[in-house]
């Protein structure tokens, strides 16, 4: 008689695993039993195995072909990234009150560009702060690239995301690093972030 | 030029016949389009690799597979994100829109994949993936080219080892060609859903 390979030392079906009932081992046992009937004992786990792994498999792309399900899960890990990312920059970040002391910027013009999309703004949730990344600030304006990136990818999390994530091309830095960093190449810096933002929005 | 120097068309490449090399092309493609550009979104932008606004023709890029098409979209900001923060926006997706295009009559192109017509053209492997400063010459020449070729087969850049297809815009090209925008959109397809799923690609 052959047996389904155990995870544990204690026999399947034996009833005890919490939360699953025995009588299904049974059954899978009794089938198993009845197919392998006549196959050499020392093939039939291996087969059993191997056709276990296959339906797993199979199931696992049926799973895979609906988008809701696929979707969620992208972009759950897309919300866990743009966190990291954001702890990461975190004190590169202000609200809008540290905007108007820092760069002279009234809260009320700022949603203003906010709402018109010239201003990169992060929402931590429906009730909290905007959060605006610093570096695209300058006294009392905002730089324009700013909002070629809105416009480009979207505001929120996929803005963020491009400003944030790390770059090859930028020696492992991210656009954000880079500008806090370079300040006698901005320009130069400031082209290639236009240039990447208009590669992605070109039709 | 230096052995390995990206190489720029020969000067006599009118001259050199190119009848032989010349094949019916047919069958069905992919565009991955921007949604509001026309039904047939010829381009001539300088940021691609065959196209300029100074070339006589206009291209229209195509792709035999999605996963070609995605790549060729998307794969050159991909490929510069770290990998441990890759992500695409969910706005740039929902922007755009899978075009099939079933080219009707063959149309007459040139296979930059085939060793023998490249050696006859005087190029090599690399030469249609040198800087586009001189594919975008050679596009021209290949263009101007007397046969009046209607495009080109050439390596995916971004994905290979697959294949892409440049149409020139002829005056005969329009007919040639059955454009239809074709369901799901991007966000709901499962060819993409799963690309991104694979390449560990999140949705933001």
């Amino acid at each position: 008689m052959s047996h389904i390979p155990a995870k544990s030392s204690r026999p399947l079906g034996s009833g005890k695993s919490p939360g699953i009932p025995a009588e299904p081992y049974e059954r899978l046992q009794r089938t198993i039993d009845a197919v392998t009937y006549g196959i050499p004992s020392e093939l039939r786990v291996l087969m059993v195995a191997e056709y276990l792994g296959e339906a797993t498999q199979f199931e696992a792309r049926k799973l895979s072909t609906r988008p809701a399900w696929l979707r969620t899960i992208l972009r759950n890990r897309g919300g866990a990234l743009v966190s990291k990312l954001l702890k990461d920059n975190w004190e590169h970040t202000g609200n809008s009150a540290a905007v108007r002391e820092m760069f002279g910027i009234p809260p009320s013009s700022l949603h203003r560009f906010k709402d018109e999309g010239a201003v990169i703004a992060y929402r931590l949730d429906e009730s909290g702060d905007f959060l605006f990344p610093l570096e695209q600030f300058i006294p009392n304006g905002i730089e324009d690239w700013a909002q070629v990136v809105v416009d480009a990818v979207g505001n929120g999390a996929p803005a963020l995301h491009f400003l944030y994530t790390k770059r090859t091309s930028l020696d492992g830095r991210s656009f954000a690093e880079a500008l806090r960093e370079d300040g006698g190449t901005r320009d130069v810096l400031v082209k290639s972030l236009l240039k990447a933002a208009q590669r992605l929005a070109a039709e | 030029m230096s052995r390995g120097d990206p190489t720029p068309p020969p000067a006599d490449l009118a001259e050199r016949d190119l009848g032989d090399r010349i094949r019916l092309l047919r069958g069905a493609y992919w565009r991955f389009s921007h949604r509001n550009a026309p039904l047939i979104d010829w381009s001539d932008g300088a940021g691609a690799r065959f196209s300029n606004p100074d070339l006589p023709c206009k291209v229209l890029y195509l792709a035999p597979f999605k996963v070609t098409a995605f790549w060729e979209r998307f794969g050159e900001d991909l490929r510069d994100q770290d990998l441990t923060t890759r992500a695409i926006s969910e706005r740039i997706l929902a922007d755009r829109v899978w075009k099939a295009v079933r080219v009707k009559t063959g149309l007459r192109i040139v296979d930059l994949t085939d060793n023998p017509t490249l050696r006859y053209l005087g190029a090599d492997g690399a030469t249609f993936f040198a800087a586009y400063e001189f594919t975008q010459r050679w596009a021209g020449a290949l263009m101007s080219h007397p046969a009046a070729i209607d495009g080109i087969v050439y390596g995916s850049r971004l994905n290979p080892p697959k294949k892409c297809v440049a149409l020139f815009e002829r005056a005969h090209s329009a007919t040639a060609l059955k454009i239809s925008v074709r369901p799901p959109l991007p966000l709901d397809d499962p060819v993409i859903l799963r690309i991104l799923a694979r390449e560990r690609i999140r949705l933001v």
